[in-house]
């Protein structure tokens, strides 16, 4: 069931066009910092600098980028479309009286999430890293801590930053996932799921604010920048870790009670 | 398991929308191997019942068995072995005809990936759609995604197909398509649960017959249960209505119109051949004497009303 | 599958469940820290001979400051001219800035501090210092001469790569300060960084000081100061904590120097020669150069009586002072800088301060819970840790 919801989800124009514009954020970078000759040190988003000198860090430098807006925004549409998305082309009551089952395909609708979240996070390192290596000369990686690493660690520590950033994405997917059982409307649990994804940073830059932002999910999304430090600081990542657990936790389960006990009119 | 004698039956079945009840208590009894024509003016809750039986809404009162077991709680047996049209078809409009059919097979929980491409090919030969399998469901017709819909509920072999309007928006010749369609079901052995708000498709191939009116069940039965149940007629043509009028209402049958020299009155269990002695010996010319039976609109306008408009 | 009424609502208390759970998990650690270890009595005397007493050469551990002077969130409100450098001094006057530090001996140190997306790194082994600032890829490399003296004499080079002063560092420094001025005394052992510790509390006997009181936690076995803490009057939080929250006593690995890796920027600066020291230090060709702002900053204010307890002032980046006075003492002592011109537009100060006038003239205040800072218009700079109208009494008569 799995394979055919992902197969359902990934075939559509609309994902397929969200995907390629999220390869193309990084390529884009490269291509700016290519065609102006790079910009000056400390200059433009972190790693932007390191670009013209090692093409692998248009990767992560497409990652810190994408992460603000971009990826939240992305992970909203597609979260959020999740059940409402079902309800309003009709295909969840064919779905239930299959039967798939209430919770097995909520379970299901999470995974893919979960699998389109890991699917965004790998295109912007991988649009990243082909077009770094296109444009740019690649070689040894140098750390945050000033430290030097092999090319192949230092793809291999992108490609897991990107990861952390996927698993970074799933508080957010799984409020949306409840906000879609909430709703026949997809546009209406996409934009309030990307509408909690403000807030959220809103709040987590408002020093007011400052007893709850370790709560707030958005709070740790550069912690995957950790990994690229020598030795990798593992606090921030495993509080991330933490609190999108906790979301998930306690969102899931509200899709949960939420969906299984529905009455399906659309 | 006993093969049970009802394929769908439900006690008190209650379904509240805030205040408003859409279905109000009703008590079904469809008997395996029927086709039951499940018939009511739109917005009387056909489709309510139809969601409450397959387990979509919460039914706020009573209870409801489906091929003999109690639902919803056995919808997980129960459910593969029913095919359903629901309110229309629908599908993901991205995809071709039998990716859609692949998804929803794959969706189930005795999904049988050996067989799949087998069943596919065949519900969609079934109803005529193999050559525009491949083609997106973006582009097909209105009654291309009926059809669909129904090679949906086709893919495996059902003992209850459950269709809500299923010759909605068809042309003419689809629509006798679906009735020989269903036809044949039948006559595999499946029991067929049609809605229609269309007396003369439910006329032409059910068996029984239930009517709704504002979330009540008004009536149920085989056809010629409900005809009698509407009540046969006596129609008299004399030359004195009126002293025939006067007779019958003597004898007791209610209803009396004069029109001219007919005069029209419900007989009501009385016998025509009692009543044509009676006239005849009062002295009343009768030219002819006949008891009529109701057609099935009768009984329907007589039990839900006349005209078009919505129930609520 | 929809089951019964009561039974689909009871499906609600899943969620509100796992979000107890979480709570609870969440919150235990803090409950079950309130614990307090088990301590003999000591007096305030025993403690401080404790500390000055107190020989740990090698260490390793995480610490953390946390600033919360009640003023906004000033690097925030700077524009994004500004974002990126790794080492803003303005930076710390809010927020938790955490930092890792391994010491081995006073010729072998190194401590890091990760920022967003950024870390700065200071190197020292022996005669050579490094400091690594991710954003830029720049690196300085400092020669220091080869009879460096004692890692405690004031007289040491100011250019010393110790960018954030440690927890010990800062105690000792305040300890030598007691004063009659000052109340001292010994509160309940607690832990920090998971060990057992007295509290030390200073409180200044003088009403017009801001500071209500000090506390400096000291490692109960080995006398080690491990958190400082800076209370406000009328705040019960403190406005300051400097703390470990982790620390291993054992000699750190790991190496002290640091090898500048390919496509780095690397200024030497060589500090074994007295004209270039005075010559790095009279040139400022980095208005913003982070890397020379707290190191000199520190100095400065070591020249001051050693108040070293104060947040970094945005002075770094001004152009130096033409003269310098201090009037008042101890607790209430206020710094009189004439002649220095401030970036206050560019540090957000101007959204920060209020206009203040008086019989000493005019100015704009800068007010936080603890310090307060007076821009007068005149040029004059005076700033202390006593209330506004203490500093402005000492910049009337002064």
């Amino acid at each position: 069931m799995l394979l055919a919801e992902l197969a359902t989800l990934f075939r559509r124009l609309r994902v397929k066009v969200l995907l390629g514009v999220l390869a193309a954020i990084p390529a884009a970078l490269a291509l700016a910092v290519y065609l102006s000759g790079g910009p000056s040190s400390g200059r433009g988003p972190t790693f932007l600098d390191q670009v013209s000198h090692n093409g692998m860090f248009a990767a992560l430098a497409g990652l810190t980028v994408a992460i603000p807006f971009f990826l939240p925004l992305v992970v909203a549409v597609v979260s959020g479309d999740a059940i409402a998305g079902e309800a309003n082309l009709g295909t969840l009551r064919y779905l239930l009286t299959r039967p798939s089952g209430r919770t097995r395909l909520l379970a299901t609708k999470a995974a893919t999430v979960a699998v389109f979240c890991l699917a965004a996070t790998v295109a912007v390192a991988l649009g990243g890293l082909i077009a770094g290596v296109i444009l740019f000369p690649i070689g040894k990686v140098v750390t945050l801590s000033g430290t030097t690493i092999s090319l192949l660690e230092g793809i291999a520590r992108t490609f897991a930053a990107a990861g952390i950033v996927a698993a970074s994405l799933l508080g957010l997917a799984s409020i949306g996932l409840f906000v879609s059982t909430l709703t026949d409307a997809p546009v209406g649990a996409m934009a309030a799921t990307a509408g909690f994804a403000v807030l959220s940073a809103v709040l987590d830059n408002v020093p007011q604010t400052r007893a709850i932002h370790p709560w707030l999910f958005t709070h740790h999304w550069l912690a995957f920048g950790d990994l690229l430090r020598s030795p990798v600081r593992w606090t921030d990542i495993v509080a991330d870790l933490r609190l999108q657990l906790g979301y998930i936790a306690v969102f899931a389960t509200m899709a949960w009670a939420r969906f299984s006990t529905k009455d399906v009119l659309a | 398991m006993t093969t049970p004698a009802l394929a769908i039956e439900t006690s008190g079945l209650t379904k509240r929308f805030g205040d408003m009840a859409a279905v109000d208590g009703i008590d079904l009894a469809v008997p395996v191997g029927s086709v039951f024509g499940f018939l009511g003016p739109n917005g009387s809750g056909k489709t309510t019942t139809i969601r409450v039986l397959l387990g979509l809404i919460n039914a706020s009162e009573g209870s409801w068995q489906v091929l003999g077991r109690s639902m919803p709680d056995a919808a997980r047996d129960v459910l593969p072995d029913v095919g359903a049209l629901i309110e229309g078809p629908a599908f993901y409009p991205w995809l071709t005809g039998r990716q859609n059919l692949v998804r929803f097979d794959a969706a189930g929980p005795d999904a049988q990936r050996s067989t799949r491409r087998q069943r596919i090919d065949d519900a969609l030969a079934r109803v005529g759609l193999t050559a525009v399998a491949n083609k997106k469901v973006r582009a097909y017709s209105f009654g291309m995604r009926q059809r669909l819909g129904l090679a949906m509920a086709l893919l495996r072999p059902r003992q209850l197909l459950i269709l809500d309007e299923p010759t909605n928006g068809m042309d003419p010749q689809g629509t006798r398509e679906i009735r020989n369609l269903t036809k044949e079901l039948a006559a595999e052995g499946a029991t067929v649960f049609l809605s229609s708000h269309l007396l003369s498709e439910v006329e032409q191939i059910c068996s029984h017959v239930a009517v709704m009116s504002l979330g009540k069940l008004l009536a149920q039965g085989t056809i010629a249960e409900l005809q009698a149940a509407g009540g046969t007629k006596l129609r008299v043509e004399t030359d004195d209505a009126a002293l025939a009028a006067q007779i019958l209402e003597r004898l007791g049958l209610a209803e009396l119109t004069v029109d001219g020299t007919t005069v029209l009155a419900r007989l009501d269990g009385h016998r025509p051949e009692d009543c044509n002695r009676e006239l005849v010996m009062a002295g009343v010319g009768v030219r002819s004497l006949s008891a009529i039976h109701p057609t099935l609109e009768d009984t329907f306008v007589a039990l839900t009303g006349e005209g078009f408009d919505v129930a609520r | 599958m929809p089951a019964s009424r009561r039974a689909r609502r009871l499906r609600w208390l899943v969620p509100v469940a796992v979000a107890a759970a979480i709570s609870l998990l969440a919150f235990l650690p803090t409950l079950s820290s309130a614990a307090t270890p088990d301590l003999p009595r000591i007096t305030a005397e025993q403690l401080v001979a404790k500390v000055k007493q107190s020989n740990v050469q090698a260490f390793s551990g995480t610490f953390q400051l946390t600033s919360d002077l009640g003023i906004p969130n000033i690097s925030s409100l700077q524009g994004a001219a500004q974002q990126g450098t790794g080492l803003n001094p303005v930076d710390f006057l809010s927020g938790t800035h955490t930092a890792t530090i391994a010491v081995d001996g006073p010729d072998r140190q190194r401590v890091s501090m990760p920022g967003s997306l950024n870390e700065v790194d200071a190197f020292h082994d022996g005669s050579n210092a490094w400091l690594w600032q991710s954003d830029g890829h720049t690196v300085t490399h400092y020669i220091l001469p080869a009879d460096k003296p004692d890692a405690n004499d004031a007289s040491k080079p100011p250019e010393a790569p110790e960018p954030v002063r440690t927890p010990d560092d800062m105690a000792k420094k305040l300890l030598d300060q007691i004063t009659p001025s000052t109340n001292v005394s010994v509160t309940t052992p607690d832990y920090v960084a998971d060990k057992a510790v007295y509290e030390l509390v200073l409180a200044p006997h003088s009403a017009d000081s801001t500071i209500d009181h000090v506390g400096i936690a000291v490692d109960a076995h080995n006398g080690m100061p491990l958190e400082v803490t800076v209370v406000p009057k009328g705040q019960t939080k403190p406005a300051i904590d400097l703390g470990f929250t982790k620390i291993d006593y054992s000699k750190p690995g790991g190496s002290f120097s640091f090898t500048p890796p390919p496509g780095s920027t690397v200024t030497t600066k060589d500090l074994t020669k007295k004209g270039d020291h005075a010559g790095a230090d009279a040139q400022k060709p980095e208005p913003i150069n982070p890397a020379a702002g707290p190191l000199k900053m520190t100095h400065r204010v070591h020249g001051h009586h050693g108040e070293a307890m104060g947040p970094e002032m945005p002075m770094p980046t001004a152009s130096g002072p033409e003269s310098t006075k201090v009037v008042g003492d101890d607790w209430t002592q206020v710094i009189i800088a004439s002649g220095v011109q401030l970036p206050v537009r560019g540090f957000g100060l101007r959204e920060a301060s209020t206009p203040v006038s008086g019989a000493w003239g005019s100015g704009r205040l800068l007010h936080t819970s603890l310090a307060n800072v007076l821009f007068l218009s005149d040029g004059r700079i005076a700033a202390g840790f006593v209330n506004a109208s203490a500093l402005e009494a000492a910049v009337a008569h002064g």
